[in-house]
């Protein structure tokens, strides 16, 4: 496979600072089909007011509406209206020490508080021998993973250091790119105390966490984390709160101000880009979760749900697709082997079997086929 | 295939028709100097044609202007491809009447595209290939008349008309001609292991049989600028070349292997244009072929045994 380096416009620079929407006038919660909704109308934060919904404000239940989130699906949720008062249900106590928890105590009490893909992956990697935090966002222009372990280098480093305490990982090693200058700097500040943690550099070409095997020569098991997952571990067991807040970026060259947005989880969209987004007056197109692996949407009853990763508002630009010149480049480029050019000329579904919705092959045509749509639709029609 | 304006995102690796004007610049350098030497020289002591001159602009001209109508009209394939198959023909001496061999090709492949287009193991370039190799074939069995193999004598479809010329413009120069392959390597498109193999080959086939059946004029074999042009231009032409890298390598041993024993032992200037006739038709075998060979290997290579998570492997949650 060829590696390939994203090219960026680097005049689209993300603000230093987070911008916090802990206010919204309405939050909405999506309703799980199985769920039996809780007869109360006053709520507090954090609350749970079924077996699977937990408030993130406090307020008062005043109806449902049918709401979009970032993987499209329009879901039943309900509505909130939040009285700004923040008044928790319990106060608790943090734990002094996370060390003292064995490891199917973490897995318990994560999947107690509804976090079952960690703590399927803790379990599941538990006689692993490596223990990576994976600090690579792969998508250009949404900085999530990087802001998150930016402004928060010393969480990161004491949940490393105490699963480390807890489990029989023989490394631990923080995997940053070699562009990503500022958490360098941060990490290289912290990693002193910690003197067992060994921080990476890989090259910035696109996918790289894919092939983090053959950049750091991995010869054991290994147990790879995001930030954003070791926070959600940390605010678990450290806290013993729930995730009421999310981090997505907001960025793109049809906006003049591209930043990092914590809102509280159901907030609508629509409310925060009305709130702090200032768009350019040029005709725009709207992607969820990314330019290569996203999709193009309209943000029309859209909240904030943890499958939104970013927006990416662009300027639009038209490109009529040419013929295929038969160059192979996004068979070169495949990640996990398809032929996109054999699926082209016979529809040969075996071609693209594997295919993991990179977008590679796409970016890379010289003819500007959309390879990515196609293979798109049909996976559809199966 | 259908053809609509894609809303692409910002990120953009290559820019529209910059492969054919990367060819066109790549030219600048062999054209002076064939131009000089074989065009402006020979005019100057009335030896040539001034018509001849257009005769160079055919590869990047009519190119340019198939691949623009096929763009508009055409069905699947880049019309450079068949313009390069149209420009092999008009290279080799002329034996049948070359409307007719056209007209016969145009309506084979027309019927065949429209009546077998629709079966699954069916690729009309496949085909087209096939059709053509075969009558590009019989077109040469006539290779055998001694007096057609004769280069003095021997005239090629484009001669007819753009006149006879002491020498070509593209293959004045052996040196241009490598620097042209430099220029061409720096590009991303550019098939550049298909020329590198077909020579290596050739002048390794040309040695071993100098051992063998010694000639006595082994560098005229070899610094043969027929046969370096036809595999730096010809050979890698991006629509009709292999696009998977072993099959990129087979096919240029087999054209190199080919077009020295046509070179040896039929004609010295257009064996290895028939050699590349007679081999159009492997691309989309070899592609296949490999591709499927490479899929098992990373399928064996990538899979690794997944632990499942079992519920029941889980500790019960202790009431506080």
């Amino acid at each position: 496979m060829k590696k390939i380096t994203l090219k960026k416009d680097y005049s689209i620079k993300l603000k230093s600072q987070i911008t916090k929407h802990f206010m919204p006038q309405y939050v909405y919660l999506p309703i799980p089909k199985e769920d039996e909704l809780f007869s109360k109308i006053q709520v507090k934060k954090e609350e749970k007011i079924s077996k699977y919904l937990v408030s993130p404000v406090s307020g008062k239940i005043v109806g449902i509406k049918y709401c979009q989130n970032a993987l499209g699906e329009i879901l039943k949720c309900l509505t909130i209206l939040n009285d700004y008062k923040e008044t928790y249900i319990k106060r608790t106590s943090i734990r002094k020490n996370i060390q003292q928890l064995s490891l199917e105590q973490i897995v318990l009490e994560l999947k107690e508080y509804q976090y079952h893909e960690i703590a399927e992956k803790l379990w599941q990697q538990k006689n692993a021998k490596i223990l990576i935090l994976n600090g690579i966002e792969e998508e250009p222009y949404v900085a999530n993973e990087i802001f998150c372990n930016l402004t928060n280098p010393s969480i990161m480093l004491e949940m490393l250091d105490a699963l480390k305490e807890m489990n029989t990982y023989e490394e631990v090693k923080i995997v940053i790119k070699n562009t990503d200058r500022e958490n360098i700097e941060a990490y290289h500040n912290f990693l002193g105390t910690y003197p067992n943690m060994e921080l990476v550099l890989v090259p910035d070409f696109y996918l790289v966490s894919e092939f983090l095997e053959d950049y750091m020569e991995l010869k054991k098991d290994y147990l790879l984390l995001k930030p954003s997952e070791l926070k959600i571990a940390y605010n678990v067991l450290k806290r013993r709160h729930y995730q009421t807040e999310h981090l997505f970026t907001i960025s793109g060259d049809g906006i003049t101000n591209p930043q990092m947005i914590e809102a509280k989880l159901g907030s609508s969209v629509t409310e925060i880009m009305q709130t702090y987004i200032h768009f350019k007056k040029e005709p725009l197109k709207i992607y969820i979760n990314g330019i290569m692996r996203g999709r193009i949407t309209s943000l029309e009853n859209m909240i904030v749900t943890p499958d939104l990763q970013a927006i990416l508002i662009m300027k639009e630009s038209t490109i009529e697709e040419k013929l295929c010149i038969n160059c192979g480049k996004c068979y070169q480029v495949c990640p996990k082997g398809c032929n996109p050019r054999a699926y082209l000329e016979n529809r040969n579904k075996e071609a693209i079997k594997n295919c993991i919705d990179c977008g590679l092959c796409s970016y890379i045509c010289p003819s500007f086929i959309n390879l990515r749509k196609e293979m798109q639709d049909e996976k559809r029609e199966e | 295939m259908k053809r609509e304006k894609n809303n692409r995102p910002y990120l953009t690796q290559f820019q529209p028709n910059e492969y054919q004007k990367y060819i066109t610049y790549s030219l600048i350098f062999l054209l002076c100097y064939g131009f000089y030497k074989n065009g402006l020289l020979p005019i100057f002591h009335q030896d040539a044609n001034i018509w001849y001159l257009l005769k160079l602009m055919i590869y990047p001209i009519g190119g340019y202007l198939f691949g623009k109508i096929s763009e508009k009209y055409g069905k699947n394939q880049n019309g450079f491809y068949a313009f390069y198959g149209l420009l092999i023909g008009m290279s080799m001496p002329i034996q049948l009447n070359w409307l007719l061999f056209l007209l016969i090709l145009g309506i084979l492949f027309w019927l065949f595209q429209i009546f077998l287009a629709n079966i699954k193991w069916f690729s009309p370039l496949l085909l087209s290939r096939g059709i053509f190799s075969l009558l590009i074939v019989i077109n040469s069995v006539s290779f055998l008349n001694p007096s057609e193999g004769n280069q003095e004598m021997v005239y090629t479809t484009l001669d007819i008309f753009f006149g006879r010329s002491i020498g070509g413009i593209y293959t004045t120069s052996i040196f241009w001609l490598f620097i042209t392959f430099l220029i061409l390597c720096f590009h991303d498109l550019y098939k550049k292991e298909i020329p590198v193999f077909v020579l290596i080959t050739y002048i390794m086939s040309a040695l071993c049989f100098e051992i063998f059946l010694p000639t006595g004029n082994l560098l005229l074999t070899i610094l043969n600028s027929s046969t370096i042009f036809a595999s730096i231009f010809l050979a890698s032409e991006i629509v009709s070349a292999p696009y998977i890298d072993k099959s990129k390598w087979t096919y240029g041993i087999l054209v190199g292997f080919f077009g020295f024993l046509f070179v040896r032992f039929i004609n010295v200037q257009e064996g290895i244009y028939l050699s590349l006739a007679l081999c159009s038709f492997l691309p989309p075998l070899l592609d296949k072929w490999f591709y499927h060979r490479q899929k098992k290997r990373s399928f064996v290579d990538s899979s690794k045994p997944k632990i499942p998570f079992a519920k029941n492997n889980l500790p019960k949650l202790k009431k506080s």
